[in-house]
């Protein structure tokens, strides 16, 4: 087959994909909706926000949601204060703390929904609902009825927080929980289920040499990734999440890159190969994963870490949903590795490296996929579960969880529970839907069936 | 079979051995201390006493939990670590000493340091502030009665020298309040406890300083002196580090004498420890708290199974058709629904006089018409108010799942050849629907139907929360967030001997229910 033709026969197949994927409407829509969902996350800083995007005052140019929201201080040329000297009066600016509202300004360009998530309106405190009189400040220093823009269109919280502001910059938080921590799910299950699915329990021949040395060579790599180097982690959590976590990746390295190290080295000695029953030790731990009780165990781990953040959260999920990923691909590879064409690559004197990764694993992916995406509203609806029980992601930051959680306990505030929770219901029915119509494009056969 | 089955109990022994070792060291390695917190509880009950009297509980509370001993049969250090760590009680104290023997490689120097913050320590406790108070008015009175005679002629004749004129001034000019002297003492004292929790040499150095310059400021704390810079001195060490010995293993045997052995021997003997925080027997809270989950979920699932299977089955029987359609959809909507937006819909709109205040908003019975004596029938009565909200909120999403599955599995077997044979026997269709499609579509129902053992045990913490339902949910999250080790052990260790009865009873039951399956080849 020359370059062309296969050119041709991938856009034919994507093609295929396509037509058959966007055929129902339901995945249609859910398509679209995700598509806007993301679209809102992406750019919750300058759809909902207390600050304007662009604002004249008193002759000069600010663009205030820029430099509070986005890059936090200073983006070129860009300080947090600033000083106005007008009619010889002089007046500084403190961006974060500024009440726009409140300011005579010449022009003034606001986002779609005039609030921040995490900022209260001291205006509408007390769960003021959607349809309740509500006030805003105006320039000429009176409070005056709201309407139009500077209504909370789905009221506020006992602090007077935007619901609409919160649930625009919760659907961030969900999506990055639930795209990134299936990311992880799906390194860790699809490694482990292709091991131990591809080489079963006879495939995979090492040395005794290297399978004398392998649990030592574990032991050594615990003590060289995690007892040496505690401190050292401790020390970088200290600083921040983000060096933690990446001191902590290094540590997992080692542990992981020691032995993978010694049982490369030891196999290049020419003694008597043995089979490892890797497929066994893998299934035994999953085995053991899978009788803990999960819920408890994600509660357990998050309360383990002192600082909340919204990454630990994402690795402790990613970490404990992996076990279906794994089961799935080793089933899947278990049935490939027979099949013909495998074989014929074996005989063809390909690498089992290659053959795994090339020929094994790409036809394994379509069902894998599909639990995947599955995976990803399961993922979302634990954030919401652990944020609605006040773990998880920090107190102070504004989810759906914890804004059904505040709903629960202000039983008269019915659109804390509402919007929150519809938001929630249609973010994971059209990645359900997706995944639904992922099945279907991908595996026709199957068509109608769960 | 039997033999399979025998060897899949013995498999249990291993697995629940692995999952208390988990279970044990979260819980030993989450934030707080849980001698802390009972002693809290206490304090909160009024047993406030001095400092040195709330020490001694703390210490009997700890040697009575046996938290004085090391964690596990042995410690897997560094060189550079101190292998009696545990003996260090206060855990912000345990923690520096980790990390500043880390920090300088050698355990031993920061032994030597700690040691003089100790000594320190001790002699700022024994500086009273009263008898210094009354040395200082001994000395003002006597400059009271000298000032007047300054100046003027001795019996010998010579006047009294313009030193100590000076003197007796500065003397006075070195008059303390006893509430200076008291704030004083208790700086120190501060500074001292605070040197105790610091690592960074930085810190410690600067805490030193502040030490030094108010040892000169007073100078009755001059006798300090020589202990600061003892400490200063030795503090030195901090700067140069050893780090080499960081990745020096270090491994020490601690036999028997360890935590994790007392629970392990007091578990095979049938106890399960007793609750840090209220002190009541593990064994008996859980099973108090378990009766009541298992029955939620026994009877959630249970009724999700009487509603869902003739769903499922009729919707595959009536595949393409409008029912099946129509349930497909529903069911499809109803799985997406979080469960907690669900129930607390459910409380919105049931257990709310605004709207239906038709069931009890919270609990599990009410308390003033509570009585111990109930039968079953009456308790039953009783409390099943307050058990259909949840239970509502329990069987949505199993029916909605349950049904796809029985639906699923099914149609598969409705394409069958013995189906097709059976129908062209000329049977009945239910029967053919019942006996033949159905009966070999069990097998994932009975896949769904094990997994109520461990969600029993911890599965349900948030239907439980919402509806304040106190069950094991409830009680596991409670135990977690107050680090009730005995507890979160107990509950996990529980919760995976239940999951592997759940396999193991579902193998028994693939058995039953498709004959074609014989566990004696398999392995």
């Amino acid at each position: 087959m020359s370059s062309s033709e296969i050119h041709t026969a991938k856009r034919a197949r994507k093609k295929l994909f396509r037509k058959l994927f966007l055929k129902s409407i339901w995945t249609r829509l859910s398509f679209y909706f995700l598509l806007f969902t993301i679209f809102i996350a992406a750019f919750a800083p300058f759809i909902a926000n207390r600050q304007p995007l662009y604002v004249t005052y008193k002759g000069k140019t600010y663009y205030p949601a820029w430099s509070t929201s986005w890059v936090g201080q200073n983006i070129i040329g860009y300080s947090k204060t600033d000083t106005v000297i007008y009619n010889g009066k002089k007046e500084i600016i403190q961006f974060d703390i500024t009440d726009w509202r409140k300011m005579d300004v010449a022009y003034i360009l606001w986002p779609v929904v005039p609030f921040s998530p995490e900022n209260p309106d001291y205006y509408n405190r007390d769960y003021v609902a959607p349809t309740d009189k509500q006030l805003v400040p105006s320039p000429n220093g009176k409070t005056v009825e709201a309407t139009g823009k500077f209504r909370h269109l789905l009221g506020t919280d006992d602090l007077g927080r935007d619901v609409l502001a919160g649930i625009i910059h919760g659907a961030r938080t969900s999506l990055t929980i639930g795209v990134f921590s299936m990311l992880l799910a799906s390194i860790i299950g699809l490694t482990i289920g292709l091991l131990s699915g591809y080489f079963g329990d006879d495939r995979f021949k090492l040395s005794w040499i290297a399978v004398v040395f392998f649990a030592p060579a574990v032991v050594a790599g615990y003590f060289t990734g995690f007892i040496a180097r505690s401190a050292i982690i401790a020390e970088a959590f200290e600083a921040s999440t983000l060096n933690g976590l990446m001191q902590f990746v290094i540590s997992l390295l080692i542990f992981i890159g020691i032995p993978a190290l010694c049982v490369v080295l030891f196999n290049l000695i020419p003694v008597k190969k043995i089979k490892f029953p890797i497929d066994s030790l893998f299934s035994r731990a999953t085995e053991v994963f899978n009788s803990l009780p999960k819920l408890l165990l994600i509660i357990s781990l998050s309360i383990l870490f002192e600082r909340q953040s919204i990454w630990l959260t994402v690795i402790i999920i990613g970490c404990t949903s992996w076990t279906e990923i794994a089961r799935l691909t080793r089933a899947e590879l278990l049935k490939i590795r027979e099949l013909d064409y495998i074989q014929a690559a074996k005989s063809l004197g390909i690498k089992s490296r290659s053959i795994m990764w090339r020929h094994a694993l790409p036809n394994a992916m379509s069902s894998v996929f599909v639990t995947i995406t599955f995976g990803v509203a399961t993922a979302i609806l634990m954030e919401s579960a652990l944020s609605f029980l006040g773990i998880g992601v920090p107190q102070d930051a504004v989810t759906w969880g914890s804004m059904l959680s505040h709903g629960r306990q202000e039983m008269e505030a019915w659109w804390l529970l509402l919007y929150p929770g519809l938001a929630l219901f249609l973010t994971t029915l059209s990645v359900n839907l997706l995944g639904e119509g992922l099945r279907d494009a991908l595996d026709p056969k199957l068509k109608g069936s769960k | 079979m039997t033999l399979y089955l025998l060897k899949r109990i013995l498999q249990f022994i291993p697995t629940l051995f692995i999952i208390s070792l988990l279970a044990f060291y979260i819980s030993v390695h989450s934030p707080g201390d849980p001698v802390e917190i009972l002693s809290q509880s206490a304090n909160a009950q009024g047993a406030n006493a001095s400092l040195t009297a709330t020490k001694q509980y703390k210490d009997s509370v700890r040697a009575q939990l046996g938290l004085n001993l090391p964690l596990f049969y042995f410690s897997f250090c560094t060189r550079s670590d101190c292998d009696t760590l545990h003996k260090i009680f206060d855990k912000q104290e345990r923690y520096a000493f980790h990390r500043l023997s880390r920090k300088c490689g050698d355990w031993q120097k920061v032994a030597l340091h700690f040691k003089n913050i100790e000594s320190l320590k001790t002699m700022y406790d024994t500086l009273n502030a009263d008898v210094i108070y009354k040395r200082y008015a001994y000395i003002e009175d006597t400059a009271t009665e000298l000032i007047p005679m300054v100046g003027a002629k001795t019996t010998s004749g010579e006047p009294v020298k313009y030193v100590e004129r000076r003197l007796i001034n500065n003397t006075l000019a070195y008059k303390y309040t006893l509430d200076e002297i008291n704030t004083a003492i208790s700086i120190g004292q501060n500074l001292v406890s605070a040197l105790k929790k610091t690592y960074e040499p930085i810190y410690i150095f600067s805490k030193i300083d502040t030490l030094i310059s108010s040892a000169k400021k007073y100078e009755w704390l001059l006798v300090q002196q020589a202990n600061i810079v003892k400490l200063n001195r030795h503090a030195q060490v901090f700067t140069e580090s050893h780090a080499s010995n960081n990745y020096i293993p270090k491994f020490v045997w601690n036999g028997t004498k360890s935590q994790y052995h007392v629970w392990l021997v007091n578990l095979l003997q049938g106890n399960f420890g007793y609750s840090y925080v209220d002190s009541r027997p593990v064994a008996e809270k859980i099973w108090e708290k378990f009766g009541r989950s298992f029955a939620l979920v026994f009877l959630a699932v249970l009724l999700s199974y009487i509603v869902s299977i003739p769903i499922g089955v009729y919707s595959a029987r009536k595949h393409g058709k409008f029912f099946d359609r129509f349930s497909s959809v529903a069911l499809f909507m109803l799985y997406s629904v979080p469960s907690f937006f669900f129930g607390t819909l459910l409380l919105y709109l049931f257990a709310n006089p605004a709207w239906f205040a038709w069931f009890p908003e919270y609990g599990y019975c009410d308390p003033q018409t509570y009585d111990n004596n109930w039968n079953f029938f009456e308790r039953i009565y009783y409390t099943f108010p307050y058990m259909v909200l949840p239970l509502a909120t329990y069987m949505y999403a199993s029916i909605a799942f349950l049904s796809r599955t029985v639906r699923s599995a099914t149609l598969e077997t409705l394409n069958q050849d013995y189906v097709r044979t059976a129908r062209a026997k000329g049977l009945s269709e239910n029967r053919v629907l019942w006996r033949h499609a159905f009966r070999n579509a069990l097998l994932p129902v009975i896949t769904t139907f094990v997994t109520i053992f461990p969600a029993a045990v911890g599965g349900s913490v948030i239907v439980e929360t919402i509806f304040t339902y106190d069950g094991m949910g409830i009680a596991s999250f409670e135990a977690i967030g107050s680090k009730d080790i005995p507890m979160i052990v107990s509950i996990f260790s529980l919760a995976g001997l239940m999951s592997m009865i759940a396999y193991f009873i579902a193998d028994i039951l693939y058995a039953v229910a498709d004959p074609r399956i014989v566990y004696a080849n398999k392995e």
